[in-house]
């Protein structure tokens, strides 16, 4: 059973707080959030704007904001507890077993810097000598479909588009052929036609060189493309996660359902599209207490707003919701 | 080539532009050259026939024009004053002024560079108010107080320094150090606390662009970030400023050269207004707007070699 295989990456009830007002008071920005990446695996994490996507993945790379506090859980990566590492040790980590491309490729860049030297700098950080870095930049160039890599080398960022690019990035992030790539919403600034080129090379990446992917994404027709499993989050928490065709065909939180309303679908061309009323609550009007859905769902009833709702599971699935006890028979 | 040509061209319209104003300006003051010589007593004969011996009875546009077409040809003019070729009086103060300025500099960029990136690690550290307080002083106290407090300690009480003179370099670099160090460091205490600043400023911003994020994902230790992301980075707009602290420090020497007694063209300067010696201030003022402008078009080379996005068109 895949069940026996350790996971690449363990992630057990992460909270990520942030200080908010004045006098700061620490608001869970993630919240208990688990998660299981197994190796070579494609995992979506999906939410709005604002609900922890990037701070979960930051947290993971060690890359959080300085503001930020994790306050409790575990990260386990390859079986290391990331959290009791010192700096330095994370620092040999990442860019090595660990990479993390970007949600704006030409920001992302070093203006200044040729990129082939950027990502050649991937391995001399890693100790590789110069000629050996740039031997192996100029081969991970070209298989992520970089075109004429020798001269692309010495070419600065500026001189290259978007799509270029986030090839540069997922160059550099793979050059040492790491264990996991956390590629957070990786196409997101990008055109749609340039979007799937680059979703390719990422799915072509993950199957020759059998890294797990952690993608992270507002958009669940990229994940329903890419990813075996997907995890939902909102407000900082994960409210339903398993299977991604069984996720987002037979959704059971109310959130999941209404996100997969509101996605167009080809087939669907004429029917109208239900947005979700109302937006992700605010750090600071997150007071903890009750579903943290309540006021935006469309099935909320009198016992979600005091108490915490169940975590219940079953075959792999899991929903933070009331509603999974009927629908689930549990 | 179109870009050298044009700098070039500004370059000339800026000296014609200069000369012209000091001319001008020249004209409005009162007191004239012949009598600040001779003195107000002399013969009045005498006075006429000095006004005549060194043109000061031409009208305005013709005198302007014999000493530009002087320039073209490569004369200056002669002193009114010292009865020598304006370019030999200048190359020899050029020579000190030029030594003082390019020590201040160095010394700028030596405090200025390594405090401000100090200041963007530690800045709000409680050990770090001494520096901030430091660097704040250097912002408010002008360079001749400074050299005056300078003065006091290392000369009078520690007479580790000369407070006065200048040995030039070939006679004894060491020497020639020493009596340049004073100056120049009662010139940068002022120029590198700017430096500071900016620097600070500057690169506590670009720690926070993306693409130092993206340099910690690869596993870039802090040092390599700073060293080789951030560093580079930050200098573009240092540079900017750098560029104006060379106007200001060539100033500045102006006055600090008097403070200390350096022949430099400072001390030209000012007794050259004191004398109305036309020629001298003429050449001097062209001297000096020449230095600022290749000085500026040096910072836009650089620019250009900092960062590929300016290309030189």
């Amino acid at each position: 059973m895949t069940d026996k295989i350790p996971p690449v990456l363990a992630v057990e009830k992460l909270t990520v707080e942030f200080p908010v007002g004045k006098p700061a008071e620490y608001r869970p920005a993630v919240k208990e959030v688990s998660l299981q990446v197994k190796p070579g695996e494609m995992v979506g994490l999906v939410g709005e704007s604002g609900c922890g996507k990037t701070v979960t993945a930051l947290s993971v790379a060690g890359l959080q904001p300085e503001t930020a506090r994790i306050s409790h859980g575990k990260i386990r990566f390859q079986g290391t507890e990331l959290l009791s590492l010192t700096e330095e040790q994370r620092s040999r980590l990442r860019g090595q077993e660990l990479s993390m491309i970007f949600q704006e490729p030409m920001t992302a860049l070093n203006p200044l810097m040729k990129v082939g030297k950027q990502i050649a700098e991937a391995a001399r950080v890693h100790g590789a000598s110069r000629q050996e870095a740039r031997e192996k930049a100029l081969s991970i160039m070209e298989q992520v479909g970089l075109p004429d890599a020798e001269r692309l080398y010495g070419e600065y960022p500026h001189r290259l588009s978007g799509g270029m690019c986030q090839r540069v990035m997922i160059a550099m992030a793979l050059l040492n052929r790491p264990a996991l790539l956390i590629a957070d919403e990786p196409t997101t600034a990008l055109d749609v036609t340039i979007q799937a080129q680059i979703l390719e090379v990422i799915r072509s990446m993950n199957r020759e060189m059998g890294t797990a992917v952690l993608l992270i994404s507002h958009d669940l027709g990229v994940i329903r493309r890419m990813c075996s499993r997907v995890y939902i989050l909102y407000a900082g928490q994960v409210v339903e996660s398993g299977p991604t065709e069984q996720v987002l065909s037979q959704p059971i939180h109310p959130y999941t359902k209404g996100l997969v309303a509101s996605l167009p679908s080809l087939s669907g061309r004429g029917k109208k599209l239900r947005p979700i009323p109302g937006t992700v609550p605010p750090l600071e009007e997150r007071d903890g207490k009750g579903c943290p859905f309540y006021n935006r769902c469309e099935r909320r009833r009198p016992q979600c707003e005091a108490g915490s709702p169940p975590r219940l599971e079953k075959n792999g699935r899991m929903a933070l919701c009331i509603d999974a006890k009927e629908e689930w028979g549990l | 080539m179109a870009y050298y040509a044009r700098k070039t061209a500004g370059f000339i319209v800026t000296l014609l532009l200069v000369s012209l104003v000091t001319f001008a300006v020249f004209q409005i003051l009162p007191g004239d050259p012949a009598t600040a010589i001779l003195g107000v007593d002399a013969d009045p004969v005498q006075i006429e026939q000095l006004r005549h011996e060194i043109g000061a009875d031409q009208p305005l546009p013709q005198r302007f024009l014999n000493w530009a077409a002087g320039v073209l040809r490569g004369d200056l003019g002669a002193s009114y004053q010292y009865r020598q070729p304006v370019a030999k009086l200048i190359s020899g103060g050029l020579s000190v002024t030029v030594s003082l300025a390019v020590f201040s500099l160095a010394l700028t960029v030596l405090i200025g560079i390594p405090t401000g990136l100090w200041l963007a690690r530690h800045g709000k550290k409680l050990y770090a108010a001494p520096v901030t307080f430091l660097s704040q002083l250097g912002l408010s106290v002008p360079a001749f107080c400074m050299s005056i407090v300078l003065i006091e300690i290392f000369s009078v009480q520690l007479r580790w320094l000369p407070s006065m003179g200048y040995t030039p370099w070939a006679q004894s670099p060491l020497k020639c150090l020493q009596s340049l160090l004073l100056p120049a460091l009662a010139i940068s205490f002022g120029s590198s606390a700017v430096l500071i600043r900016y620097v600070r400023a500057s690169v506590s911003q670009q720690e926070g662009e993306l693409y130092v994020r993206t340099a910690k994902s690869k596993g870039a230790a802090p040092g390599r970030v700073m060293w080789g992301h951030v560093l580079r980075n930050s200098l573009i707009p240092v540079l900017t400023i750098f560029g104006m602290l060379v106007t200001d420090v060539l100033g500045g020497s102006i006055i600090i050269e008097n403070v200390f007694s350096l022949p430099g063209i400072g001390r030209l300067i000012s007794t050259s207004i004191a004398t109305r010696d036309l020629p001298l201030i003429q050449g001097l003022v062209l001297y000096l707007a020449g230095i600022v402008v290749v000085c500026n078009f040096v910072v836009d080379i650089l620019y250009s070699v900092i960062d590929p996005r300016i290309r030189l068109k």
